[in-house]
């Protein structure tokens, strides 16, 4: 299919109505930075999803708490090293507490749930920021494109009342260029909106997976500190 | 960082794209289909009529030429539109082609719808050529339409007319008009009868200052419209709005006609004056050319009459319409 008519493109833009300009103006900047989001996030995201399915496999496979934090943090850009971290550092905070043990073997608990479940969600949003602009752009950007061909639309009739004979050559070159608003914001929706939906599983599968690992962190501290366990021996060197 | 790579890569991308639109525009080209009919839609319903054949290089029909009197109450006004033409068209022979039905010769009365002006301007009597009609003033109205439209005409035998053109007429005519425009140079327009003129004169000076007075408030073009005729052959530019309300206003009389066919006598046309005001109220109406049969003439006349309601005309007020009844339209 040939997407551009007889005359030009440049020719045919400059015939163009001043708000089919700027309309296609509008697109044509929506469309480079939804690609430029989508070449953005697809690296980032891949990698995330990498990074995070690798630690969990790794955190598992350790054989005890510090091994599989020393694994998991072994790339520092990682989101598991990140939730890791943290939750150490709220682990570390709890431990020099100024608080009776007992108490703290009650907080301790609730308290590295909510520090993993505050990272999780801190880095779910790193991870999906400025996706909502793909699903704006897929929803809006064949609406924006349609506004330009009504425009120009209505502007070809326009100019084939005021002439006097309407053949309809002198019609169609008006209307097929005021259509290409809606090719364009149709090419720049389809793409947006696969890729909204893409990075949609992506982030499921991302999120599963720190949520998967939390759950074990959680486990494993409960498991392997000794204060933690009511009846565990304290550990001096940990 | 990051970010900022990922951009420039859109940049390229889309630069790339639009690389690659202008390379497949460069390398397709246009392919031209000569086998498809092309279809044009005309928004605007002409009359049916051969269109304007090229227009022969003839002599112009002089534009200071004076006009055939419309209808009026003086019978010397019923002067004829061919004695108006100080230059007599050859008649051109042109193929037309005809919409796939026979139709037969008519008359087409030769217009020089411009109207004398009383202008302070020192004419020459009137020699048969086409005076260089350079006007020192541009006019504000009554554009010249059609004097310069050469009419394609078909060979045809002219009918006899009705009336009786006699040689002395337009001498007297001339002369009038010279006198007029003396009268109109000293008060203003206004032709107050010398006395020293006959009285034959001083009647036409009367209908002379009165027909440029008329055709100053009604535009003064004549349009004639109806089928066989070419339709005054097919306006262009300006006056192309004009022939289509001449055939708009065809149409919704012909709604209105009514004749008896009786087979073998399909030949009768008559043309039919109709004078139409700025509301388009019918002013008048008058039987320009009868045909064969009086009949068929008081059925065109009915027709017109039975007519109530005609569109307004467009800005540029159509002064005059002839329309040509046909017997073969019926039959269509």
């Amino acid at each position: 299919m040939d997407l551009l008519p007889e005359s030009g493109i440049f020719s045919m833009l400059m015939q163009a109505t001043l708000m089919v300009k700027l309309v296609l103006l509008f697109l044509v900047s929506m469309s480079i930075w939804c690609w430029s989001i989508i070449i953005f996030k697809i690296l980032l995201i891949n990698k995330a999803k990498r990074q995070v399915v690798d630690g969990y496999e790794a955190f598992l496979q350790a054989e005890d708490l510090s091994a599989g934090l020393h694994a998991v943090s072994r790339d520092p850009q990682s989101p598991l090293a990140i939730i890791g971290s943290m939750a150490v550092r709220e682990f570390r905070k709890l431990e020099t507490a100024e608080i009776d043990r007992e108490r703290k073997r009650f907080l301790v608990k609730d308290t590295l749930r909510r520090i993993l479940r505050q990272a999780v969600s801190a880095e779910m949003k790193r991870l999906s920021s400025s996706i909502s602009i793909l699903a704006t752009s897929a929803s809006s950007a064949p609406f924006i494109g349609l506004f330009g061909t009504v425009w120009g639309i209505m502007h070809s009739f326009h100019s084939i009342g005021q002439a006097q004979s309407a053949a309809l050559a002198t019609v169609a070159p008006g209307i097929s260029e005021a259509l290409i608003a809606t090719a364009i914001g149709l090419g720049v929706a389809i793409p947006a909106s696969i890729a909204y939906n893409f990075f949609l599983g992506m982030l499921a599968v991302v999120e599963t997976e720190m949520v998967n690992f939390a759950g074990a962190f959680l486990n494993r501290v409960e498991r392997e500190v000794s204060w933690v366990s009511a009846r565990g021996q304290r550990r001096d060197n940990d | 960082m990051r970010q900022k790579t990922s951009l420039f890569f859109s940049i390229i991308l889309h630069l790339s794209m639009v690389c690659m639109a202008l390379f497949w525009q460069n390398f397709g080209g246009v392919k031209i289909d000569m086998e498809v009919p092309a279809y044009t839609v005309d928004l605007v319903n002409i009359a049916p009529g051969p269109p304007p054949g090229p227009v022969a290089p003839g002599p112009a029909i002089p534009a200071q030429a004076p006009n055939a009197a419309p209808p009026t109450m003086n019978p010397e006004s019923q002067a004829q539109p061919e004695q108006a033409a100080a230059v007599p068209e050859p008649p051109k022979p042109q193929p037309k082609p005809e919409p796939a039905k026979p139709e037969p010769v008519k008359p087409e009365p030769v217009k020089a719808p411009e109207p004398p002006k009383p202008q302070p301007k020192p004419e020459p009597v009137k020699t048969p050529e086409p005076p260089k009609p350079a006007k020192p003033e541009p006019k504000p109205e009554a554009k010249p339409i059609s004097e310069t439209k050469a009419e394609t005409k078909k060979p045809e035998p002219r009918k006899a007319e009705p009336a009786k053109p006699e040689p002395s007429n337009k001498d007297i005519l001339a002369s009038a008009l010279q006198d007029v425009k003396k009268e109109a140079a000293k008060d203003a327009g206004k032709s107050s009868g010398q006395p020293s003129v006959s009285p034959q004169q001083q009647a036409k000076n009367d209908v002379q200052s009165e027909l440029a007075a008329l055709r100053k408030s009604v535009g003064g073009s004549i349009y004639s419209t109806g089928g066989g005729g070419g339709g005054g052959g097919g306006g262009s530019g300006s006056s192309g709005l004009l022939q289509v309300y001449a055939s708009i206003v065809e149409q919704a009389i012909k709604k209105n006609w009514r004749y008896p066919v009786f087979g073998n006598d399909s030949n009768l046309v008559a043309v039919v004056e109709v004078r139409i005001d700025a509301k388009g109220q019918i002013a008048d109406v008058r039987v320009l050319t009868p045909s064969a049969r009086s009949d068929f003439d008081d059925s065109a006349v009915k027709a017109v009459r039975e007519t109530k309601e005609l569109p307004a005309p467009p800005s540029e007020a159509v002064g005059t319409l002839r329309i040509n009844f046909n017997l073969q339209e019926l039959n269509r």
